[in-house]
């Protein structure tokens, strides 16, 4: 990073951490020391007045916003390869996903947005703690795009820097030039999963006095709440009753005032207008979850969330400085105005893929508050979930996921990989519904929130490559016997059983 | 029964046992097909049988067939269970239970400042109809803003239960019912319980639970839990509000009964699993909570056993697989809503299918060890953890009393009369148990 650069990341710290609660709060607190102090002198103020603010509460709450925010603002895009052909392979995808918006629109003679009425709106609000009773016919609705079509479009896509014969492809599916990181960087990096770490959540019954000391450890680590020991204690699991604190520290999430009155100003958005793109969550949402007997408890509260989130224009910023254009609708002010205006459509500038509400359904495990819950969500996209259908250099995109997955597989069990190949299955096509969904709705509940424990305490996605990789070497013996493309299905079909620490210590052995 | 038995000789391989069954349903016949056993009418020499209450009341209880069974047989229910499924009875065995043991001087039976019982309050306030009327209106106007749910004593599945929160709607209710002419053959017995107004909900939903407890003998008392409990939630959002006091959607979660909603769900039937529930709960609420809720339930189970087990008849060849209901209010404490001598075997969905043959398939390895011909001279075997399947010891009165010594075993009895829990596989499940089971 160039000094410039340095600078302008260190204003906008500054600037981001001196609008917070926070600092008002830590800015307080200094005042009170400075009157109450009774060793306070000029000679020794400096010494004295850094030594209390150092140990206080406020100021780590400062430290937490700033590292937290440092990491956040990085998208990797730095790759050792020119990387304009996926710039051009994303425009292309956001082109289509327009396309695919707009033919949904016209199919169902419908506008993609309209204010609703008074009346209209107060009925809402009355029916906003059971959405799901709310629902019209959602048969003419479909996902913007399905999980196979981004899968085609990244298989579609090609370096034109490379000949074919330079890096054709014998193995697995993705034929970009991507950086991956060597598995022993991957292994060190993830060394708390190794063997030698007591796992929480690997049999609480045989090693209920270990669990105990967790327990108690982590009791320790939430009151002291600074987000590096949080991480580094969640590395080794999140124990159940902790889970939800350790998760908002981990994810620098507070609920204070103003959160809340902007979670009721776009609670307010939704009564005021009618979105289109509602119904394709909805239908999400009745698909997804509804019919899913682990999840389905929790409809009412996936609407909340998920109506707020499209018109939550906070999420646009995601977008600054990246290779990515946000969708723009354009309507036509109702003053007289004749010339159209460009709007962001939908507010929060994306466009989900089929299933994208299994985004949500864990996290409504451990949080009950709604208020809670949706800015967890928000954070947890921000940090993590928008990569997953974007398409860039960035190890952690969904592109470096599956190359990584394949690399993996590929490594440490060749053998497997190329059975497979020869049957001409192609893993990846497996476990591509897998990680975009980051293995929601495939695992039991309690596991996937064991594999989430890992994305958010190593502040990484790759774990999901890594496990998918490790579900196909679990199955090993299963997958080596059969002989026909059609009995794969059957095999890896049923994820339930899976314990997700002990295959991830499977594949880090 | 056939004139000319046959003595009974045979050797492992050649023996299959001979099973009888009063209900058409997969879950049953599957398991036994598996075994391989075979399928004898009612009057032939059967080993097993599984019998429709019916079936069983006219075994047991009609004076002109006096049935006995041989050594070799059981049977699925006990000759009177119904001292714990009847509703009335079950509140009336309850009641007088806690009479008895504050009569003892049993701690457990400690009342508080208010009257209120310690530690065995946890059916909901109840009253017999008609016969309590006088009792039921004298309460009713201390709180008359509450609401009371009327069910028939002796049926299930949600059939006529209905909601009141006025006494003239029973007024009402009870001058049809039991004065007019349309009351034929003696009045059918009502229990009006006090109507639990604060459910805990979760996603705004209100729920029930239900876990299967199997029984395989009163005295000395064995109870077993079975963990692939689930709780029943209701398809329509939850309110108190008396305009909804009609729609019983709301508050019924008989399954049976949402069926007939619009919103019912056929992939899941509305089931989540006691483990979800709990990984949810510890969550939310923490461990601790978590923890004491199952315990309270667990509690409440032995209690409510405990309660008849003086007054059942504990028949040999008898053991039995109840369903009891229970809902937990917003205080996180567990009420007994009711319990069920017949659980639906009817499988709703795929997976409840599943969970109801393990159910029929661990209860047959419990009672039938090792596939053998039942002894009923000689069944007071432990099972064997592996044949324990999905069940765990919920109490066992012979092993609590062995594994305290003598001296703790008086202690304990002058205590609570109830010796600390049992259960050899969850070894934390003992550990949390000796706390709560004072």
């Amino acid at each position: 990073m160039d000094a410039e650069a340095q600078y302008k990341l260190g204003t906008e710290l500054s600037e981001f951490v001196t609008n917070s609660q926070a600092y008002y709060e830590f800015f307080q607190n200094v005042q009170e020391i400075v009157t109450t102090a009774s060793d306070l002198s000029l000679i020794n103020m400096n010494e004295v007045l850094m030594d209390k603010i150092k140990s206080s509460a406020s100021s780590r709450a400062i430290t937490n916003i700033i590292f937290y925010n440092h990491k956040l603002n990085s998208i990797d895009e730095n790759g050792p390869v020119s990387t304009t052909y996926l710039g051009k392979a994303q425009t292309q995808w956001e082109k289509k996903l327009i396309k695919s918006m707009n033919s949904i629109c016209t199919e169902l003679n419908m506008p993609l947005a309209k204010k609703r009425s008074i009346l209209e709106g107060q009925e809402l609000k009355k029916i906003w703690n059971e959405l799901g009773t709310n629902v019209s016919d959602l048969k003419k609705f479909r996902p913007i795009f399905s999980i196979n079509e981004i899968f085609d479009h990244i298989l579609s896509i090609k370096c034109n820097n490379l000949t074919d014969l330079a890096f054709k492809s014998i193995t697995g599916l993705i034929s970009v030039p991507i950086r991956i990181k060597p598995f022993d960087e991957l292994k060190k990096q993830y060394e708390k999963m190794s063997l030698e770490y007591f796992q929480s959540g690997l049999d609480e019954n045989l090693n209920s006095l270990i669990e105990q000391e967790k327990h108690k450890n982590g009791i320790k680590v939430v009151e002291i709440n600074d987000i590096i020991m949080t991480k580094e204690f969640s590395k080794t699991g999140c124990t159940r009753s902790l889970r939800g604190k350790l998760w908002a520290q981990i994810l620098n999430v507070n609920v204070e005032n103003l959160d809340k009155i902007y979670y009721n100003y776009l609670k307010q958005c939704v009564f005021d207008y009618d979105l289109l793109i509602d119904s394709i969550y909805y239908k999400d949402v009745k698909t997804k979850a509804v019919n899913d007997d682990q999840v389905f408890v929790f409809e009412d509260l996936l609407y909340q969330v998920l109506l707020l989130f499209t018109r939550d224009t906070h999420l646009l910023k995601l977008y600054e400085n990246k290779s990515i254009q946000i969708p723009k609708a354009y309507i036509r002010p109702k003053n007289g105005d004749q010339r159209y205006h460009p709007v962001f459509y939908p507010p929060n500038g994306f466009l989900p893929f089929e299933g994208f509400t299994l985004l949500v359904t864990p996290i409504c495990y451990v949080y009950s508050d709604p208020i809670l819950l949706y800015y967890i969500f928000r954070k947890f996209f921000v940090t993590h979930f928008y990569k997953l259908s974007i398409i860039s250099s960035d190890p952690q995109s969904i592109i470096g996921l599956c190359a990584l997955f394949e690399n993996i597989l590929q490594s440490k069990d060749p053998k497997l990989f190329f059975h497979l190949r020869k049957l001409d299955i192609q893993p990846l096509r497996i476990a591509f519904k897998w990680i975009i969904r980051a293995f929601s709705g495939s695992l039991l509940s309690s596991q996937l929130l064991e594999l989430w424990d890992r994305i958010l305490a190593f502040n990484s996605l790759e774990i999901l490559s890594v496990f998918a990789a490790g579900v196909f070497m679990y199955r090993r013996q299963n997958l080596m016997s059969i002989t026909n493309k059609s009995h794969v299905e059957s095999i890896l079909d049923d994820l339930t059983s899976l314990k997700v620490v002990a295959i991830l210590q499977l594949v880090f052995a | 029964m056939s004139n000319n038995i046959q003595p009974y000789s045979y050797t492992p391989s050649s023996f299959r046992l001979k099973y009888c069954c009063d209900l058409d349903k997969d879950v049953l016949s599957s398991n036994f097909e598996k075994r391989g056993w075979t399928h004898v009418g009612q009057d032939e020499d059967w080993n097993f049988y599984w019998a429709s209450v019916v079936t069983v009341k006219a075994m047991f209880n009609s004076l002109e067939s006096h049935y006995r069974l041989n050594d070799y047989q059981v049977i699925n229910h006990f000759p009177n269970h119904y001292e714990l499924t009847r509703k009335d009875l079950m509140v009336k065995n309850i009641k007088r239970y806690r009479k008895e043991l504050a009569k003892e001087g049993n701690l457990i039976a400690e009342r508080d400042d208010n009257g209120i019982f310690k530690y065995l309050d946890f059916i909901p306030v109840t009253y017999m109809m008609p016969a309590d009327y006088n009792l039921f209106a004298e309460d009713f106007k201390k709180d008359p803003n509450s609401t009371w749910i009327m069910k028939p004593a002796a049926k299930a599945q949600g059939k006529g239960i209905f909601l009141i929160n006025k006494i003239s709607q029973i007024k009402k209710w009870s001058k049809d019912k039991w004065s007019g002419i349309s009351a034929p053959l003696g009045r059918e017995a009502y229990v009006i319980s006090k109507y639990i107004d604060n459910p805990l909900l979760i996603g705004g939903k209100k729920f029930d639970l239900r876990i299967y407890i199997l029984v395989t003998s009163y005295r000395p008392l064995k109870c077993y839990w079975y963990r692939l409990g689930f709780a029943r939630f209701c398809t329509v959002k939850y309110t108190s509000s008396a305009n909804d006091i009609d729609n019983m959607f709301i508050h019924l979660t008989n399954v049976s009964y949402q069926k007939q909603s619009d919103d019912y769900n056929s992939v899941h039937g509305g089931k989540w699993t006691i483990e979800n529930l709990k990984l949810y709960l510890e969550s939310t609420y923490g461990k601790e909570i978590t923890d004491k809720l199952f315990d309270d339930i667990a509690w409440i189970i032995v209690h409510s056993l405990k309660g008849v087990s003086s007054v059942i008849i504990n028949d040999k060849h008898c053991f039995e697989c109840y369903g009891y209901d229970i809902i937990i209010d917003d205080n996180m404490k567990p009420w007994l809503i009711e319990v069920n001598a017949s659980p639906s075997l009817t499988s709703t969905t795929s997976s409840d299918r599943i969970m109801k043959f393990k159910l029929i398939s661990d209860i047959i390895n419990i009672v039938i060890p090792n596939g053998e011909i039942p002894d009923a001279k000689n069944n007071n075997k432990q099972p064997t953890s592996e044949a324990l399947g999905n069940f765990d010891v919920l109490y066992d009165e012979e092993l609590a009393a062995q594994e305290l010594s003598d001296e703790d075993y008086k202690k304990q009895k002058v205590k609570g009369g109830i010796v600390p829990i049992i259960s050899k596989n969850i070894k934390d499940f003992k550990n949390k148990q000796s706390v709560t089971w004072r």
